[in-house]
């Protein structure tokens, strides 16, 4: 179960989000449909994985779980650990609304909920509260 | 530059009239504002064309090129010496991001299509503008940010 008070959440990002300087907001913004790409419906969470869930080798575990979900990530793209409550309060601030998490029982895997139509403004409350970046190459 | 050859220009200008130092003074600033706006082109053209190198396959190419082409038509009419980052979403549309921004702590445009560019600017952990419109508008926006 995620823990909302302390808990740290890592976010893949794409190798075209993120440059010389660090990860844009670009890495945080929901999916919108695309029907060409068998995609119907606009995404509505934003997945990431909860860093504590592995006692050991956290990365090395989420790199795993996230290969198996999405087999398209890249080794060039980067894994972003961030601050899920102080991210929380940024992005109450910003937009007034509270997102939520909500975790899977059996893996790292979470969804975090409320974004939909505020995710352009919410993006900068996780950017702004990114602790580490990592390659998942040679984790 | 050789002392002979600056003697020579100093002589020429201090011959000039008042105007034609001013008009001087406008063909320096020109230049200069050339060459910056040049530089900043090159790099931002190497930045998309590293974009479009690394466009995932999940990723809608057609929306990327639209992006990119709604950008370069946007971006010349902002008025800002400040390059911004370029970062694309899960969907491939561009993404432009000014850190630290004059008084913001973040300003993005998101080039989604030529009715849906969207720009979101954050002071101090809050949101003071956010707009969802037509090139001009936006372009009017960021300009009196």
């Amino acid at each position: 179960m995620f823990n909302k008070a302390i808990g740290k959440i890592v976010r893949y990002c794409r190798p075209t989000q993120v440059d010389e300087k660090g990860v844009l907001v670009s890495a945080f913004f929901l999916r919108k449909k695309n029907l060409e790409l068998n995609r119907p419906e606009d995404e509505k969470t934003l997945s990431v994985d909860d860093f504590n869930f592995y006692k050991t080798d956290n990365y090395k575990n989420i790199k795993s779980a996230l290969l198996k979900r999405m087999p398209s990530a890249k080794e060039t793209g980067y894994f972003a650990l961030i601050d899920y409550p102080s991210s929380a309060k940024l992005i109450k601030q910003i937009t007034d609304v509270d997102i939520d998490i909500i975790s899977e029982e059996k893996s790292s895997h979470c969804n975090i909920t409320n974004l939909f139509g505020i995710d352009e403004r919410a993006a900068v409350g996780f950017v702004q509260n990114i602790l580490e970046v990592k390659p998942p190459k040679g984790i | 530059m050789p002392y002979d050859v600056y003697n020579q220009v100093s002589a020429q200008v201090l011959a000039m009239s008042y105007a034609q130092k001013i008009n001087l003074l406008a063909l320096i600033a020109n230049s200069l504002r050339e060459s910056k706006t040049s530089g900043q082109k090159s790099s931002i053209e190497n930045r998309i064309a590293v974009l479009s190198e690394n466009l995932g396959e999940d990723q809608d190419s057609e929306l990327f090129s639209l992006s990119v082409s709604l950008f370069r038509s946007v971006f010349p009419k902002l008025i800002t010496e400040e390059p911004p980052r370029l970062g694309l979403d899960d969907s491939g549309v561009l993404v432009a991001e000014w850190d630290n921004y004059g008084d913001y702590t973040m300003v993005t445009i998101r080039f989604g299509d030529e009715k849906q560019i969207s720009l979101v600017a954050v002071k101090d952990g809050r949101l003071v503008n956010k707009c969802v419109g037509i090139a001009d508008e936006i372009i009017s926006v960021f300009n009196r940010l």
